[in-house]
């Protein structure tokens, strides 16, 4: 009979903060630091727009009500408890501010202060009308946006072409399966530190690309 | 307290944020003082990161850099199909889906249009039958229809080129085809485009 190979042996790791980056950025948030809460909404605010986009036509009001959307956020984070993904809880808050001014946008035409004011009170966390990771693109970008995005794509594609085979692995591994360093360590036979810097330095090369791209995106909204 | 980062780049410390791994030993800050005794496990690591958080909003660049290596990941995924930008690039395909069978993929269209053109010869052995069999009066404008379904798929072999179609074209094209023969008498009158098919069994 033959013997079992021992399995590799799991890399030692410092104590880490939890997969989810949210949390601990939401936690500082909780805390009162806006700077933590304006990482989350550099983080999602292209998503939501995304997401508003599909439910209102006004392009103009996409962004009122993104920002609308991230205001009812911060003052409701308290309410936050973290039993599901921070950005499912958001996703919920910008559903329901979408329809809100929809239903007042029926009721009058001419959106008032006072209508975009108001507590929906159903902002449940655990609760979303349609999965938020199932939100597609297409039909919501304007052909500016839609532009950038192409073109975005087409400098990480070039990008992660020109990489190192073991860099291009560890992104890949970590955005797109989303395995953690742990696992990507086990399966690449490799430390996890030696996958925290593969994984730095592929996006280091990448940014490197998309750079000037970036600079005509960077959002100062917040 | 003093906070200073512990690294010689932060931007590696963003790299593993963005990834949930926040590691408060490897980025740890140089906290001085009697705060440096008391701090340990999450506190120090909440320590740390609101350290990280704050040289993120004072500074253009690590803040762009925030913003790009999500713009990255979203970039990947929407390549794998998990969102709608899609732009095939051979190495990321590898890198991606190491899985996949390249042979697959290229047999794809061809089994697809295989697939297409058993559907629509079934469907004209259909129609034919019924005309035989069924004695309708449209009998014949089925018939059509569903000899024109074969010929086109029998037009697009494995020799031929493969053309893309959407089944919904098609039907909108249909629909169009069969009104437009009305448009002149206000009644379908598919049998005008037949009568020469129809003449030779008299």
């Amino acid at each position: 009979m033959t013997a079992i190979p021992e399995p590799p042996e799991i890399p030692a790791v410092t104590p880490i903060l939890p997969l989810d980056a949210d949390h601990a950025l939401v936690e500082l948030a909780k805390s009162g630091d806006k700077n933590a809460f304006g990482l989350l909404v550099v983080k999602y605010q292209r998503r939501l727009e995304r997401l508003i986009g599909r439910m209102v036509r006004d392009a103009d009001m996409v962004q009122d009500l993104t920002q609308e959307s991230f205001i009812r956020a911060w003052r409701a984070l308290g309410n936050f408890r973290g039993e599901a993904q921070f950005y499912t809880w958001l996703y919920r808050i910008a559903v329901n501010t979408s329809k809100k001014y929809l239903m007042d946008l029926r009721r009058d035409p001419v959106i008032t202060e006072s209508a975009l004011r108001g507590n929906s009170g159903d902002d449940d966390e655990t609760s979303a009308a349609q999965h938020p990771l199932m939100d597609s693109t297409a039909e919501t970008e304007t052909p500016e946006s839609a532009y950038a995005a192409k073109e975005i794509a087409q400098a990480v594609n070039a990008a992660m072409d020109a990489l190192p085979p073991e860099l291009r692995q560890a992104i890949a591994l970590r955005e797109v399966e989303g395995l953690s360093y742990e696992e990507i360590a086990l399966l690449m036979q490799c430390p996890i530190g030696t996958v925290r810097s593969r994984i730095f330095r592929a996006r280091e090369a990448i940014s490197l690309r998309i750079k000037p791209m970036l600079q005509k995106q960077t959002s100062k909204r917040w | 307290m003093t906070h200073s980062l512990n690294t010689a780049d932060p931007k590696e410390a963003i790299s593993a944020l963005v990834d949930g791994q926040w590691d408060a030993a490897h980025y740890g800050l140089q906290i001085t003082g009697a705060a440096a005794a008391v701090m340990e496990g999450g506190e120090l690591a909440r320590g740390t990161l609101a350290g990280l958080v704050q040289s993120v909003a004072q500074d253009d660049e690590l803040r762009a850099t925030w913003m790009g290596y999500h713009l990255i990941g979203e970039a990947l995924r929407a390549q794998a199909g998990l969102g709608t930008v899609a732009i095939q690039s051979p190495a990321v395909a590898q890198a991606l889906a190491p899985q996949r069978d390249a042979t697959d993929a290229a047999n794809d269209s061809v089994f697809r249009w295989k697939m297409v053109a058993s559907v629509a010869a079934m469907a004209a052995v259909g129609a034919l039958s019924w005309s035989i069999f069924g004695d309708k009066p449209s009998g014949n404008a089925v018939l059509a229809k569903a000899a024109q379904r074969a010929n086109l798929a029998a037009a697009a072999t494995p020799e031929s080129p493969v053309m893309i179609r959407d089944p919904r074209l098609d039907a909108l094209l249909e629909a169009h085809k069969q009104f437009g023969a009305a448009s002149a008498l206000q009644q379908p009158a598919g049998f005008l485009r037949n009568a020469a098919f129809e003449s030779g069994q008299r």
